[in-house]
């Protein structure tokens, strides 16, 4: 497994610290507000948001922690693309080195509560072909749940058919488990999912020391705690009117 | 005559075309999708791509780049619009052999603008030359001069380099890419530029991954950042 470490003592930008919200659909601007009061920075610290979708990005200069000047509003018209927009913040030092950061902080939309990250968006795909679902992530993508989009109320089936749903979410998310665990130490998705999963799995760390099969009881462990939470097979039972013997 | 892009009626239809002929259905280029009004759409401002020239990749995306300067925001992930230019294209970017198409990976022609737009043949053209300029050359432009010039995916240097924000949004990264992996002279990718082993562009992330974490690569020049690089890319460095 790969290990990153923070030496230099870099501290987190969250979603706490920085909002970006939909203020306007078309054209497409956001109000964005940061505050640093919590965290120890030098006063000529330069400060710069970037917001970003795909291979695309803006560079918002924002001045210095002292002298902050960040835009009430920006127009994000140029990274509409359907995809969910997402913003970096960082704070640098005057030697070029990061003070504090943030990643994948989400724009927040018109109607949205802020401070909610769905873990595993689900999006339709009409790419699929015959496929019924996928699900994408990499080191660097977040997950993402598609659903063939040729399949009409795909979305509300998931929700409301325990069968239908229970096998495809279980599935997704030990998928993104796995790819989790080769990756634990990342920052970009991997934390927010390991604190969602900790509550199954509260006594394991990630080590390089780790084989293969004590991985997968970790993953087991999760899908187990994960599966009896969501009682798909209890659900699906009630479905048919029929219980446990 | 105004050009058309495809709507979402086109891009299914021209999905279903990909799909047909990967089955081994021998069908001509629906070049009918982007006239038809039921599959296309007008754009809302003079663009005629028959009129560009081109003989690789760098050189369409250098002409794009001059053609939709005033209409980046509009085109930019347009997914109609960029796959109607690979329809228009398709002789170059999915050339007949022996009388089929062999067709690869459906993102390099129907733009896929949620996750793989840099597969695409004419999008990731575009975006090269418009964001980088001649930065973005080498990574379009396969180590010989004379095959798939426009069928060249970028390879591993595409894959790796223009594959994720970190490297995107930093032009000194494509800057130090190009000083890695492609020739002074020519711009065209240096042979042995792919692999998993020592300085190669996937080691070349792994080390940038790490350096992320203390710097902020879009503040830092070229030059600042191979300071950085560990001895197995002195070599290339010092080669190119």
């Amino acid at each position: 497994m790969t290990r990153r470490f923070n030496y230099t003592g870099r501290q987190r930008i969250t979603s706490d610290h920085f909002e970006a919200r939909v203020i306007s659909e078309t054209p497409l601007i956001a109000s964005l507000a940061l505050d640093l009061k919590d965290l120890k920075l030098e006063a000529d610290n330069t400060v710069t948001i970037e917001p970003y979708v795909g291979n695309v990005s803006l560079r918002l200069n924002c001045g210095t922690v002292k002298a902050l000047a960040v835009p009430p509003t920006a127009d994000l018209s140029e990274l509409r693309t359907g995809g969910g927009i997402q913003f970096r913040v960082k704070i640098t030092g005057q030697d070029g080195r990061l003070r504090a950061a943030g990643e994948r902080i989400r724009l927040t939309g018109l109607d949205e509560e802020s401070g909610r990250r769905p873990l595993l968006p689900v999006e339709k795909d009409p790419t699929l072909g015959e496929e019924i679902w996928r699900v994408r992530v990499t080191q660097n993508e977040a997950p993402l749940l598609s659903l063939n989009s040729r399949i009409p109320s795909i979305e509300g089936l998931l929700l409301t058919d325990s069968v239908f749903g229970g096998a495809i979410i279980c599935a997704a998310v030990r998928r993104v488990l796995e790819v989790l665990t080769e990756h634990p130490d990342d920052d970009i998705w991997q934390q927010d999912w390991l604190e969602f999963v900790r509550p199954w799995a509260p006594h394991v760390s990630f080590d390089e020391s780790m084989d293969e099969q004590e991985v997968n009881d970790w993953i087991d462990a999760v899908m187990q705690g994960f599966s009896a939470e969501q009682k798909f097979v209890t659900r699906a039972l009630s479905l048919t009117g029929r219980t446990d013997r | 005559m105004t050009f058309r892009k495809l709507n979402d009626q086109g891009l299914e239809r021209l999905r279903g075309w990909f799909d047909a002929i990967r089955s081994g259905e021998q069908q001509p280029a629906p070049l009918h999708l982007i006239t038809d009004v039921g599959t296309s759409t007008a754009l809302s401002f003079n663009f005629a791509p028959s009129s560009l020239s081109f003989t690789n990749r760098a050189e369409l995306g250098q002409r794009l780049a001059e053609a939709l300067r005033s209409h980046r925001t509009e085109v930019l992930y347009d997914e109609g619009f960029w796959s109607a230019l690979a329809l228009v294209w398709i002789d170059n970017v999915c050339p007949e052999e022996s009388g089929t198409r062999k067709p690869g990976e459906l993102a390099r022609y129907v733009l896929d603008a949620r996750r793989k737009s840099y597969r695409h043949l004419i999008w990731a053209a575009w975006w090269a030359m418009d964001r980088y300029g001649d930065d973005g050359a080498y990574l379009l432009l396969p180590t010989s001069p004379t095959t798939g010039q426009m069928t060249f995916g970028g390879g591993e240097v595409m894959g790796q380099i223009a594959a994720n924000q970190m490297t995107t949004s930093a032009p000194a990264v494509i800057k130090l890419g190009r000083q890695l992996y492609a020739s002074k002279s020519t711009s065209r990718q240096l042979s042995g530029s792919s692999g998993k082993g020592a300085a190669s562009p996937r080691r070349f992330i792994q080390v940038l991954r790490h350096f992320e974490l203390t710097y902020d690569f879009s503040s830092m020049t070229a030059d600042d950042l191979a300071k950085l690089l560990p001895s197995e890319f002195k070599k290339r460095l010092s080669a190119v």
